[in-house]
């Protein structure tokens, strides 16, 4: 499989670890009320989509950069490639 | 005067192999690693060029000094990697110095292992090694890619028409040479096939 | 012996005779043979014996689609079995036996066999072999081992090393026959970065085996020409012995290049190349394979398909036969008559089964319209035909066409599915091609010459514009299509005898009448109840047949029944080039530590850790149990001095404006207060609050931190940190590096360990307890100037130091440490004394970490901070992980000292049943401590922080023990930390 890198271009997907569903951005506040159910469905609770699936690569033996990948799982087309920090919620607040 | 007294080594402990049309030696170098401060990308450039004649590279690229002593890698959007020749390893301070701020400096010299592979036969043995495309015109001189060799994370740089330099971590150097050594051995031998 | 049945002509070179033996014999052949045309030239027939019944078989094609004649090829640890004869290129001094037969080729025992045929039909061990059942493992099982499986393995080591590659291209051209090197020239000529491979030794395809013109020249000197134009052009790499065997995701390929298999000697090369391919187009002209009809015996040797016997009279200068016969239901067999007239050999017969062609071309030569071939006869070897019409006709060779199928299997590959044209009775590929891939040529059901130049031309041509470059214009050269009628046969009617589909499976028409009778009907079913196609040939000249006729068994049409999914590999691979370079040492890279060279020297024994080489222990002179050297390795460092390399574990510098912020998200407990010149324990979740690391992390500056991680965890951790860096706080100043390998580290651990470092650290650096303290950290020089770091932190729980000097500096600094350390007795100690002091001191490790341990279960709850975020926080909350009754880490200790406590035992109460229900925890690990006498034990037990005291039993089922034990605090030594503070 190859990953269409947005800034080197294409590359072997061995070069690449899997992480998982790209909702793994979104981290929920953990100073919600709701904190616990919401921590609960980010980390565990997937669709299972037959055919688009944003997901995160990370590159491992490259240049170390997070990407979210569009791929369809049933053809293996990937229609797009971003680094995901530019595709991440953005934080505004020190922790 | 100390009691005891220090010296140094280097991983591939200096080897050098001709094999067929191929050179494969060790090179040392200082190497630091500078990272980009966020935001902090055009004053970096600028510090940069004030104290070795440099800038930030582009992605997939690379940028040397005048005298061709520095050579500045890219390796990931806000790091890159600088090799040194004929430097101390106090390299990172002096770095860290002239650059005032512009730039977080680390010291990596001791964890890599530098290998240069050069010779007209240098592309035919990194197609046995390197995913990375490096035909002549798909990976000009100054190109830069960290991938994967084997089972080696390496991070390879053409330096000149037919000169590449490729660095692994220095903890592995046996089996990096290993590896790059047997790649020119099975293109040496199956040339020897074809004109014998 | 120059061969009996050698002809004038072909592509062989008649000035380099070779040697060859074949089951003994010495034979002659020429440079440009394969060892099926020098058997072919000498006159011999008998090759091998079939699978099941063991008849006798011949060579049946010129190809790799080759069922009949394999062979075992070379000997020693060389040896390989199964070897198509027909792609065999011959060599001096080649040595082929046949297989199969006990007892000589042509006097096979086994051929007893063929009598009990209708008893060996397909799937005959299911009905058999039952009765009685006392048989099966005494008598069935070693008889069925003794006569199953084709060929023999040397049982020796595979002597020969393979090697992989990658290429890139713009175009992959798969078949060097006409499309594919019109294809290549029109592309190459346009600039294009072509690859062109073909699987024979010589680039042309069906123009080597055909008279044929081209461009007003011969179809093979026209080939010659071609390959010479391209191996001109740097833009073209040609590939010979070159299979592209699969496609894969997004332009990839797999190619199989045989380096050395055609020499006698591989002089040190690699015997094969396994290429992956990235290209973002390829060209499909792989060709036809031919297929032959079914009717009575028609496996005797002398039975062949008809281009093959045209391939070898033509292209080997060698004849199969002295009195040729032909059958045929299409236009193409009729070229091998006309073929074997031009050389002059005498035709038997043509006939053809069709009834509407044109008159007899060839006036002279017998020729039966309408009419089959009934069966054949001749023990041995064909000596005589008879037709449907009941003719008889003598004959040595029976040339068969039953027409040509698209070798199309690479479309398939991602999923795709072949469509049925009745015009050729053969499958084409359909429209869900590979990304990227055209056909081209007699692949796309384009079955004649000039149609494959003109479909080459235009795809090389469309991928040039697809590419945005000038394509010249079309330049297709001179040729005529030849005739290409069919009309589809697929047995006999009025055959006698059983009629072979599948030759290499021994799979005969009579097994697919019983597949459908026995309700296996679809073509999975088939392949798999018959075994038609599961052979190493994948069934290239059977798959149709055999689904054509279950088609006919169904009152079906062969659309409807459908066909087997084509996968990779499109021929086998040795399993030694799918594992290129990973043999031996090649499996895995070594890590080596600074001190590896000195340790090995020493005599140390080493241990895996991870990728890492890291010694285990250093036994001394007389020292002859493991035990004994890590035991004395232990006491010396609690009551001397001892010295570990810990280079190994990871070492992370983090800088930035940040750094402390970014801690505090990453670590539970908060680091933005320490102090610079300090040193922290931090604990790691993982998000759903399961504790996955720890490690300490020193503060050398403002914006300087160096974290560590254990050894084994170095990468997943720092992926993890990577994450949070940039996706979770991309926001934060923060950057990150690996420094593990550029640093040399030693713990210096003892009671002595600050007098020793006073001896390495220079003067004007003050180490002193109250200078230095425990958990304090800073940059200093050692030796005379030497850079160098320390860090005041003890794993051991003596008082204990790390010292690290950049990694050149590592070898000389251990025999610096040992040096100064001589007075003091010093000793290096290796990960098993590591290990015994750690359990002694109650430190968790990776057997405590299980990935369900909680730092509640560690009794590092307080660490957790709930005044800011860190990962895993929130969830480390849930009620389940905080409700009490949680197990706890604790000591345990053995209420009979004499006794050796085991890891993975299970808590239970006196008295009570060794059940699951009592299960109360269970001991993660243990040591004999040498320190107190006697075995030790951490684990994790219910309420255990309440229980300090209790006996408990721990129960091994494993090893049959049940242990009395008292829990006691899991800091067996100097639980105070006196040693520490020193």
């Amino acid at each position: 499989m190859i990953i269409n890198h947005p800034l080197l271009g294409p590359r072997d997907a061995a070069e690449f670890t899997y992480l998982g569903d790209a909702s793994l951005l979104a981290r929920p506040d953990w100073q919600s009320e709701t904190a616990a159910g919401d921590f609960d469905a980010w980390l565990h609770l997937r669709d299972n989509p037959a055919g688009e699936h944003r997901e995160l690569w990370f590159h491992e033996q490259g240049d170390r950069s997070w990407l979210i990948v569009t791929r369809n799982t049933l053809t293996h087309e990937i229609t797009g490639v971003e680094m995901a920090r530019d595709g991440a919620p953005a934080r505004g607040t020190d922790t | 005067m100390p009691e005891y007294t220090l010296t140094a080594q280097s991983p591939l402990n200096g080897a050098e192999e001709t094999i067929g049309d191929v050179k494969i030696a060790e090179q040392r170098f200082e190497i630091v690693s500078i990272a980009v401060p966020q935001g902090g990308g055009d004053r970096l450039s600028a510090a940069l060029d004030r104290a070795f004649g440099l800038r930030l590279p582009v992605a997939g690229g690379s940028v040397r000094s005048a005298d061709g002593s520095l050579n500045l890698l890219w390796t990931a959007p806000d790091q890159c990697l600088l090799l040194a020749g004929d430097r101390s390893i106090d390299f990172d301070r002096e770095a860290e110095a002239a650059l005032d701020g512009a730039g977080y400096v680390t010291l990596q010299s001791d964890n890599w292992a530098v290998i240069a592979l050069s010779g007209g036969d240098c592309r035919r043995v990194l197609e046995r090694l390197t995913m990375i495309d490096t035909g002549a015109e798909q990976f000009p001189v100054g190109s830069v890619a960290r991938s994967l060799m084997r089972h080696l994370g390496v991070i390879l740089t053409r330096t000149g028409d037919d000169s590449y330099l490729l660095l692994s971590a220095a903890s592995s150097a046996l089996s990096f040479w290993e590896d790059v050594r047997h790649a020119a051995q099975a293109v040496a031998a199956l040339k020897a096939l074809t004109s014998g | 012996m120059t061969g009996t049945n050698r002809i004038p002509g072909g592509l062989i070179d008649r000035d380099k005779p070779l040697g060859f033996t074949f089951n003994g014999r010495a034979f002659q052949g020429f440079a440009g043979d394969t060892l099926a045309s020098a058997l072919i030239a000498n006159g011999q027939r008998l090759i091998g014996r079939s699978f099941k019944y063991h008849r006798p078989r011949g060579i049946f094609t010129a190809g790799p689609e080759e069922p009949n004649a394999l062979v075992e090829l070379r000997t020693g640890a060389s040896q390989e079995p199964n070897t198509r004869a027909t792609t065999t290129e011959l060599f001096e001094g080649l040595n082929a036996r046949s297989q199969n037969h006990r007892g000589s080729l042509k006097y096979d025992i086994m051929a007893v066999n063929d009598l009990f045929a209708r008893f060996l039909s397909a799937g005959f061990y299911y009905k058999t072999f039952m009765w009685p059942k006392s048989f099966w493992e005494r008598v069935y099982e070693p008889i069925i081992r003794a006569s199953a499986g084709l060929g023999r393995l040397s049982m020796q080591a595979d002597p020969d090393h393979y090697d992989k590659g990658f290429l890139h291209c713009d175009v992959l051209i798969i078949g060097a026959g006409p499309a594919g090197l019109q294809a290549a020239l029109s592309a190459g000529r346009a600039g294009v970065r072509v690859i062109l491979a073909d699987e024979d030794f010589r680039m042309g395809g069906r123009l080597n085996a055909e008279r044929c013109e081209v461009a007003g020249t011969g179809g093979a000197t026209w080939a010659a020409a071609a390959v010479a134009e391209l191996e001109s052009m740097g833009n073209v790499r040609l590939m010979t012995r070159t299979t592209v065997y699969g496609v894969f995701d997004h332009g990839i390929y797999g190619a199989l290049e045989r380096n050395t298999d055609h020499l006698p000697d591989a002089a040190g090369a690699p015997r094969q190349t396994l290429w992956r391919i990235y290209a973002g187009r390829s060209v499909l002209a792989t060709g036809a394979t031919e297929r032959s009809v079914a009717f009575g015996n028609n496996d005797r040797p002398g039975v062949m398909l008809a281009g093959a016997v045209r391939a070898y009279v033509n292209r080997y200068g060698a004849t199969p036969g002295r009195r040729v016969a032909v059958f045929t239901n299409n236009d193409d067999g009729w070229r091998t008559a006309r073929d074997l007239r031009a050389h002059g050999i005498e035709i038997a017969a043509v006939i053809d089964s069709r009834t509407d062609t044109a008159p007899n071309p060839f006036p002279e030569v017998k020729t039966l319209f309408g009419e089959a071939v009934a069966e054949t006869c001749g023990r041995g070897g064909l000596r005589e035909i008879i037709t449907t019409g009941g003719k008889r006709i003598s004959a040595d060779c029976l040339a068969v066409s039953g027409g040509w199928t698209p070798n199309l299997h690479l479309t398939c590959h991602l999923g795709g599915k072949p469509v049925w044209r009745d015009d050729l009775a053969a499958f084409v590929p359909g429209n869900a091609l590979p990304p990227g891939m055209r056909v081209a040529g007699a692949a796309a059901g384009q079955m004649t010459l000039a149609r494959c130049l003109q479909e080459g031309d235009a795809a090389g041509r469309a991928v040039a514009e697809d590419l945005g470059r000038a394509a010249p214009a079309a330049n297709v050269p001179k040729a005529t299509d030849e005739p290409a009628g069919i009309t589809a046969l697929w047995q006999v009617k009025g055959a006698r005898g059983r009629c072979w589909v599948d030759l290499q499976n021994d799979v005969t028409t009579k097994d697919i009448t019983l597949s459908h009778r026995e309700g296996f009907r679809s073509v999975e079913h088939l392949k798999r109840y018959t075994t038609l196609g599961m052979a190493t040939d994948q069934g290239k000249t059977s798959n149709l047949p055999g689904l054509a006729l279950m088609a006919e068994a169904s009152g079906k049409t062969i659309p409807e029944t459908g066909t087997t999914t084509f996968r990779p590999p499109y021929v086998p691979v040795a399993i030694g080039a799918f594992g290129a370079g990973a043999k031996g040492a090649g499996f895995k890279p070594v890590r080596l530590t600074p001190s590896h060279e000195w340790a090995r020297d020493r005599g140390a024994v080493f241990t895996e850790a991870g990728q890492w080489l890291r010694a285990q222990w250093y036994p001394q002179p007389g020292e002859t149990d493991w035990r004994t050297s890590a035991n004395r390795e232990a006491q010396t460092t609690r009551n001397a001095v001892g010295i570990c390399d810990v280079t190994t574990l990871g070492k992370i510098d983090i800088k930035g404006r940040d750094a402390a912020a970014f801690l505090n998200l990453v670590y539970t407990n908060g680091f933005a207060k320490l102090p610079v010149g300090k040193v922290r324990y931090g604990l790691m979740l993982r998000e759903d609050g399961i504790v996955y690391d720890d490690g300490t992390t020193s503060r050398l500056g403002e914006n300087h931190f160096v974290m560590t991680t254990t050894t084994a965890n170095a990468g997943l951790v720092y992926q993890r940190l990577e994450f949070a860096r940039q996706c979770l706080a991309a926001h934060l100043d923060v950057h990150l590096i690996s420094v593990t390998d550029g640093w040399a580290q030693f713990a210096v651990a003892g009671p002595e360990s600050r007098a020793l470092l006073q001896k390495i650290v220079d003067a004007g650096h003050d180490i002193s307890n109250a200078a230095f303290p425990y958990m304090a950290c800073g940059e200093m020089t050692v030796c005379g100037g030497i850079r160098a770091r320390l860090f005041r932190i003890s794993f051991s729980g003596e008082l204990a130091y790390e010292i690290a000097v950049p990694a050149r500096y590592g070898d000389s600094m251990i025999r610096a440490l040992i040096a100064a350390g001589e007075p003091f007795g010093v000793a290096p100690y290796g990960t098993e004394a590591l290990g015994i002091m750690r359990i002694e001191k109650g430190h968790p490790v990776a057997a405590e970490l299980t990935g369900q341990t909680t730092a509640r279960m560690l009794g590092m709850a307080r660490m957790v901070s709930d005044k800011k975020d860190c990962i895993g926080n929130v969830l480390s909350r849930r009620p389940e992980m905080t409700a009490p009754g949680q197990p706890r880490l604790m000591g345990f200790r053995p209420v009979d000292r004499a006794q050796m406590l085991t890891a993975g035992a299970h808590f239970i109460a006196r008295g009570a049943e060794a059940v699951t229900e009592n299960d109360q925890g269970w001991m993660t690990s243990v040591a004999w401590s040498p320190a107190l006498g006697h075995s030790v034990g951490l684990g994790f037990i219910a309420r255990g922080e309440d229980r300090i005291g209790e006996v408990v039993r721990a129960w091994d089922g494993l090893r049959k023990t049940d242990i009395e034990v008292e829990i006691v605090s899991a800091h067996f030594v100097d639980p105070e930390g006196e040693r520490l503070r020193a």
